[in-house]
């Protein structure tokens, strides 16, 4: 069947881009908690439970529709142990760690701050190479 | 007895999953377009948020069970709605999984339930005995819902 879809063309052409985004940054968010939720292997109504909430509230988080506050994403984290926020740099410093081992002096599992701000600033370049050939995605 | 025919609407293949429609007895449009049709002009903006949705599950999410107003039709039958933010208005799919989407119509909803709403009602009993004829073709092999969610065989079946 050879069908004419230009209404749709022009229904979303006249869409604000930024309303567009918010709902689909809504939606994306609302599939990140979905994720860690059966990452964690916790239910709807545990998570509600640990967090004083009714399950009918989780659902509302789930749902694709809900824009959430920052502070409901912080104890988010904090009940289901994730972290929204995580950045690269926290896999940096793991990646230095693995890098250092090569170096003498160093002990595996640990480094001194002003050693890691010197690999950073003096040998940054080196370190970013590095650091992105050893550090998982 | 009438005929549907499964089409694909290919602007939604962006690769977390395939959404298909319905024409009806031979029509150039299916119930999709329709559906469209019926509403643009005074519920641009609610249209506007149920295509954006689609966008984002078709292109990134996949269709998760908790996008969708589930249970709409009998038990079972994978009948649910999507809605705007403000549940203004209903469209109603049959859902296969994370993976394939089948649009019906719908419309503005009004009442407490779609049962009070004529149009709504019709709408939703449509798509209803479209799941039933769907079952009965995947069951007797007719059709098959691929990996990626397309469907193959024959996409013309009697309702």
């Amino acid at each position: 069947m050879k069908r004419n879809n230009t209404l749709a063309k022009s229904i979303m052409a006249s869409a604000d881009p930024v309303k567009v985004k918010r709902t689909e940054t809504r939606m994306l968010v609302a599939q990140m908690l979905h994720d860690y939720l059966g990452l964690r292997d916790i239910s709807r109504q545990s998570l509600a439970g640990k967090m004083g909430k009714q399950p009918s509230e989780v659902s509302k988080w789930l749902s694709g529709d809900h824009n959430f506050t920052i502070d409901t994403l912080s104890d988010i984290g904090y009940y289901l142990d994730v972290d929204f926020f995580a950045r690269k740099e926290t896999s940096m410093f793991r990646c230095i760690e693995e890098i250092e081992l090569s170096r003498p002096g160093v002990r595996a599992g640990e480094f001194e701050s002003w050693r890691v701000s010197q690999y950073i600033f003096v040998g940054n370049d080196y370190m970013t190479n590095k650091k992105l050939e050893k550090c998982p995605a | 007895m009438s005929k549907i025919e499964l089409v694909e609407l290919e602007e939604f293949r962006r690769g977390a999953g395939r959404v298909y429609s319905v024409a009806v007895d031979g029509a150039d449009f299916t119930l999709y377009d329709r559906f469209l049709e019926e509403n643009e002009g005074d519920s641009n903006e609610e249209l506007v948020e149920i295509m954006t949705k689609l966008n984002t599950m078709s292109g990134k999410t996949g269709f998760t069970d908790t996008f969708f107003k589930l249970n709409e039709g009998r038990p079972g039958d994978g009948l649910c709605a999507i809605t705007d933010l403000k549940g203004k208005l209903r469209l109603y799919c049959i859902r296969f999984g994370n993976i394939l989407l089948v649009l019906g119509g719908g419309g503005p909803k009004t009442t407490r339930t779609y049962q009070e709403d004529s149009k709504l009602l019709s709408e939703n009993l449509l798509l209803q005995s479209v799941s039933d004829a769907m079952a009965e073709a995947i069951k007797e092999k007719d059709i098959k819902i691929e990996e990626d969610g397309s469907l193959t065989g024959d996409l013309v079946i009697e309702l």
